[in-house]
């Protein structure tokens, strides 16, 4: 009995009762590391229609291991492959299981929506040859709904992307003329982190454009002009755009601004295009032509802002012919 | 049976602190060669043909996609080899060194057991490895390759993208470092080696399955199912929350989250590649948790080898 016991306890039981102490151990450990993890932006908590769904979409990542991400590659190939051959649904379902497989990659999402609201839905009103001309609205405005939902699923699930935000947009603007609803998609984008400047730039001709938030529209854009010239006072990137004067001289016109409190007649539109640092050459031009402008007719003495960019873009031009 | 006594210490087993590194480096070593030779690094030419097909067809849309399918399907093999790698290496050394009689020489001579095991497991995860840094090397060139014309293309895209409206060098920059984002990162490195851990994991989990197996067989398909319920845990632990599994179920379920290893945990390569970083602190935690399974799985191993009778 007792040779019994010392041999079951070497045995399995010890190895069991090891396991099981050990696994108890380190349960909090890998709580603690899961969470960390979560918190990294690993392990999505995965998200389905209904608990059940849940459970299956866990099953499947299961199954699949560490193989989930060549799995979401073939099957992104595959709705590259049913694409060509116009076979939209086959489209659909292979992205949304690849955005089940990585929901946090923007990509997925963009693509996705691309499909529908973009070549099914100009598919379905230019070439489809099996319905009538009502048929086929009907359909392409289903594929553009469709591409705006995953659109919308996409921003939950990745709401810090402004890409999916401004394809939302662009959505709205492009295929539905929804102007006011493209600039809050565009606001939104610009308010992600690391957003680069233009998006803000568009929302504000945007708000400008669909006419029901002049005065927002004014204020926005007003706030780009003044940074544009607080650049311009610290000598450093024009940074204005034709689109911006444009836009805020008709606002000017359509909210009755008085003169005094317009922007000055020297900033024209010809003047502020693309100047970067990138282009001395084709800058150097421009800003003496501004130059020239800005010189006034009491005293007649040039901006000193602008006086030194074109100082610097002369250095830096002569700087260049001087390399071999 | 041995005569022994009961309460008496066998030859064979030692206190950890007398666990000679260098008869384990022999042992590692000796394994390594005899892997070695049965070519297992023609995987790698496979695996250089895979990515080179990748890398040089135009399968994809995005310029970025371009960078993460070379990163996923590079990773996806790396994955399988080292998870068939761990299985069956792992599996074939024990049953192999009984049957070529290799275990009895080694074991006449002054060696523990868990010497042997160490030296045996070493020589699979060296082996592992090596071959993994040089799967990894070969996609980070192919990516270094492709980089420059995605930077170039995402900058093209983002003055097509402005809708017309010019674009600031602040925001070229930004667009060189989304491309960056996708491009070679030190959390690469992060993802190799939490790879690397999943598969010594695997190895030990295999070790300790091969010294209860009579067979190579039972050990490759017992550590398989190890493996795959191994990525279970959360789902089992979400299966609770949703269905009334009654007393028993929950007892099973917590058991097998219990007595299983979670290899879901270093699943970290997918959001690697789609540019998420993972942090210095959760390296590290993963790095504990992959020795801590390794450890407990050589332990139980060498619980069961001690006694074994060979």
């Amino acid at each position: 009995m007792n040779r019994r016991w010392r041999d079951l306890s070497r045995g399995p039981a010890l190895v069991f009762l090891v396991l099981l102490v050990a696994g108890l151990v380190r349960a909090p450990l890998e709580s603690r590391l899961l969470r960390d993890l979560r918190q990294a932006g690993f392990h999505p908590p995965l998200r389905g229609s209904s608990a059940l769904q849940e459970v299956g979409v866990q099953g499947m990542m299961g199954a699949l291991g560490g193989l989930r991400y060549m799995v979401s590659t073939f099957l992104t190939l595959r709705a590259n492959f049913h694409w060509e051959f116009q076979d939209w649904e086959n489209v659909l379902q292979n992205y949304r299981l690849v955005q089940v497989l990585e929901p946090r990659n923007p990509d997925v999402w963009i693509t996705g929506a691309w499909h529908c609201h973009s070549n099914a839905w100009a598919w379905y009103l230019q070439d489809d040859p099996a319905h009538s001309e009502v048929t086929r609205r009907l359909l392409a405005r289903e594929w553009l709904e469709r591409g705006k939902e995953m659109l919308r699923q996409g921003i939950e699930w990745n709401p810090e992307n402004p890409w999916i935000w401004r394809d939302l947009a662009n959505l709205y603007r492009e295929r539905e003329g929804n102007l006011c609803e493209a600039a809050e998609c565009y606001r939104r984008a610009s308010l992600t982190p690391g957003a680069p400047d233009f998006l803000h730039r568009i929302y504000g001709y945007l708000l400008a454009q669909c006419g029901e938030h002049d005065e927002e529209a004014m204020k926005v854009l007003r706030g780009i002009y003044d940074e544009g010239l607080e650049v311009l006072r610290r000598q450093r990137v024009m940074i204005w755009k034709p689109s911006l004067i444009v836009e805020m001289r008709k606002l000017e016109a359509r909210l009755g601004v008085p003169p005094e409190s317009c922007i000055p007649e020297r900033f024209d539109a010809e003047g502020f295009v693309i100047a970067t640092p990138l282009l001395p050459k084709e800058s150097l031009p421009i800003y003496e032509r501004l130059l020239e402008k800005s010189r006034g007719p009491n005293p007649p003495a040039p901006d000193p802002a602008l006086a030194t960019i074109v100082a610097r873009l002369r250095e830096q031009l002569d700087e260049k012919s001087a390399v071999p | 049976m041995t005569d022994r006594a009961p309460d008496a210490i066998p030859a064979h087993v030692v206190p950890v602190w007398e666990i000679s590194p260098l008869r384990v480096w022999v042992l590692a070593r000796a394994t390594f060669v005899q892997l070695v030779r049965m070519k297992v690094f023609y995987f790698l030419l496979i695996f250089a043909a895979l990515v080179l097909v990748v890398a040089g067809a135009g399968l994809f849309w995005l310029p970025t996609e371009h960078l993460i399918a070379i990163k996923r399907w590079s990773f996806g093999a790396m994955y399988l080899f080292t998870m068939v790698y761990s299985i069956s290496a792992t599996a074939l050394l024990l049953p192999r060194d009984l049957e070529d009689r290799t275990l009895y020489t080694i074991l006449s001579k002054p060696v523990p057991r868990i010497e042997y095991l160490l030296g045996r497991l070493f020589g699979v995860l060296l082996l592992n490895a090596l071959a993994l840094a040089a799967m990894f090397l070969a996609m980070c060139l192919l990516v270094a390759w492709k980089m420059p014309s995605v930077e170039k293309q995402l900058v093209q895209e983002l003055l097509q993208g402005a809708g017309g409206e010019a674009v600031s060098l602040n925001e070229v920059n930004q667009a060189k470092a989304d491309a960056a984002r996708y491009g070679l990162s030190t959390s690469l490195l992060w993802a190799v080696w939490a790879l690397y851990l999943k598969a010594c994991v695997v190895s030990a989990v295999t070790l300790f399955i091969s010294t209860i197996a009579s067979s190579s067989l039972f050990t490759i398909v017992t550590s398989a199912m190890v493996v795959f319920i191994g990525h279970f845990h959360q789902l089992i632990l979400d299966f609770w929350k949703v269905n009334e599994t009654g007393w028993f179920g929950g007892l099973i379920g917590r058991l097998l989250v219990i007595v299983f290893p979670n290899l879901g945990l270093f699943d970290v390569v997918d959001e690697v590649i789609t540019g998420t970083e993972l942090t210095l602190g959760a390296g590290l935690q993963l790095t504990g948790m992959g020795l801590f399974y390794i450890g407990l799985f050589v332990l139980v191993a060498q619980l069961v080898f001690v006694d074994k009778e060979l």
